[in-house]
């Protein structure tokens, strides 16, 4: 926390000294904030608002982009302005003033679009120019160029989809068991995760109970069918690594009757979760 | 001594390792979807009996009669409360003309008592709800004979009916 408030002091005071004593104000003065998602577009926008008398083509690019101490691919992070085709990675410099603004802003937009494989977290980066600061003031007599700095914060994601999303099932003995498959199409950010099952008690509408123990769930293989596993408790059935949407599996439920048992139907749930590894 | 002391603590310990994991697990776990389920109990009921057959040897003077068989009626069901219940038809002399003997001369008796009902409507003799074990009962039949009675074989039908009361 007192970290963070340093960084976000030191960065305001570069930048308010940059505002005092450099011939280019950036817009917002905090730099670039963003927060995203997995295969979400994030966009933002900076202002570059260079005085008149700055008329020497500006070019910027991430001289750094780190998460949780690791470096990530700055191509990542793109702009586009009047002077780009379109969107342009910033892992080399891009124009973004081209000296003949006459103190008119020119406005860039700046985009982050995660994938699945990109760990979630807080991405931070910072913007130079490429003519640094002694270069500036020794060689063209001007002030130093503010450097923008870029958070980026990619929130976890996981998503599980079921097909299909419910379904009715006759009772049945292991002998002669009656089977519903559900497919799983799953995807997450998260490095490493698991997949857990539950079910609820089924009831009736008459408070009577087909307890959750009675619920069995395996993973489909028809060549070496597995044991069926109880979900009167969490039951961890799948894990793995960060993943785009895939189907990873199909399942196979059961529940299991009693000869007491009496005849309706019985509703309740089966629950899905995921935990971190 | 000392060795069971430390043995204990050690189980305590991994006891102790193993659950701290689990709640590790238990916090950390977030729900991603949930699927509705509909199991169906289906009905059933079956009805047994032991024979198909009763007969009655009325072999002396007029009067109440046993059935040398007794049958043995199990009911099993799983839908909610149920009854049984018994009908008899009157028994018919095997040759024609001569007079039937009439239901209400058959009765019967469940299991070890000694009071017969007669058979002559559909009578209510056994009532089952479930979350109960099938019980075998006992059912004895008695025939009553008068001196009007032409000897010969008279044939009739009792009729064990079932009724599910949802």
């Amino acid at each position: 926390m007192t970290s963070k408030i340093f960084r976000l002091l030191c960065t305001w005071l570069v930048l308010f000294s940059s505002q005092v004593f450099s011939k280019v104000v950036v817009f917002p003065v905090t730099g670039l904030n963003l927060t995203t998602y997995p295969d979400n577009v994030s966009q933002g926008l900076v202002s570059f608002l260079p005085d008149a008398s700055e008329t020497t083509p500006v070019y910027y690019q991430l001289s750094s982009f780190r998460v949780n101490g690791s470096d990530v691919d700055k191509s990542k992070l793109k702009l586009k302005n009047y002077y780009t085709n379109g969107f342009s990675s910033l892992d080399r410099y891009r124009a973004i003033l081209s000296g003949k603004e006459k103190s008119n802003s020119v406005t860039t937009m700046f985009e982050f679009k995660p994938t699945w494989y990109d760990v979630p977290g807080v991405y931070s980066g910072l913007l130079t120019a490429n003519i640094n600061a002694n270069e500036r003031i020794n060689s063209y007599k001007l002030e130093p160029l503010p450097e923008v700095p870029i958070q980026v914060i990619v929130s976890p994601k996981t998503s599980l989809s079921l097909n299909p999303a419910q379904f009715s099932i006759a009772t049945s003995s292991f002998n002669t068991p009656v089977i519903r498959e559900v497919a799983l199409s799953f995807a997450s950010n998260k490095p490493r995760w698991s997949l857990y099952i539950s079910a609820e008690n089924l009831n009736n509408s008459t408070d009577r109970q087909v307890a959750n123990d009675r619920v069995y769930v395996r993973i489909k293989d028809s060549l070496n069918p597995k044991p069926w596993v109880s979900l009167a408790r969490p039951a961890e059935i799948l894990s793995g690594q960060a993943t785009p949407p895939s189907d990873i599996a199909t399942l196979e439920f059961m529940v299991n009757s009693k000869r007491l048992d009496k005849a309706g139907n019985y509703l309740g749930r089966i629950k899905f979760f995921v935990a971190n590894k | 001594m000392n060795i069971k002391k430390i043995k204990t603590l050690l189980v305590l310990l991994f006891i102790s390792i193993i659950s701290n994991t689990h709640s590790a697990i238990d916090t950390d776990m977030q729900e991603v979807a949930s699927l509705n389920v509909n199991a169906v109990v289906a009905p059933y009921t079956t009805v047994s009996v032991s024979t198909n057959e009763l007969s009655f040897s009325v072999l002396g003077t007029p009067g109440a009669y046993i059935s040398t068989d007794v049958v043995t009626l199990t009911v099993d069901s799983n839908q909610s409360t149920w009854s049984a219940f018994a009908q008899a038809s009157s028994l018919v002399h095997n040759d024609f003309g001569v007079a039937d003997l009439p239901a209400e001369r058959l009765s019967f008796a469940i299991n070890d008592s000694k009071q017969f009902l007669p058979l002559k409507n559909n009578v209510l003799f056994l009532q089952g709800v479930i979350d109960q074990e099938p019980e075998p009962v006992k059912l004895s039949f008695r025939l009553t004979t008068t001196w009007q009675d032409t000897p010969g074989i008279y044939k009739g039908k009792v009729t064990i009916a079932f009724l599910n009361n949802p």
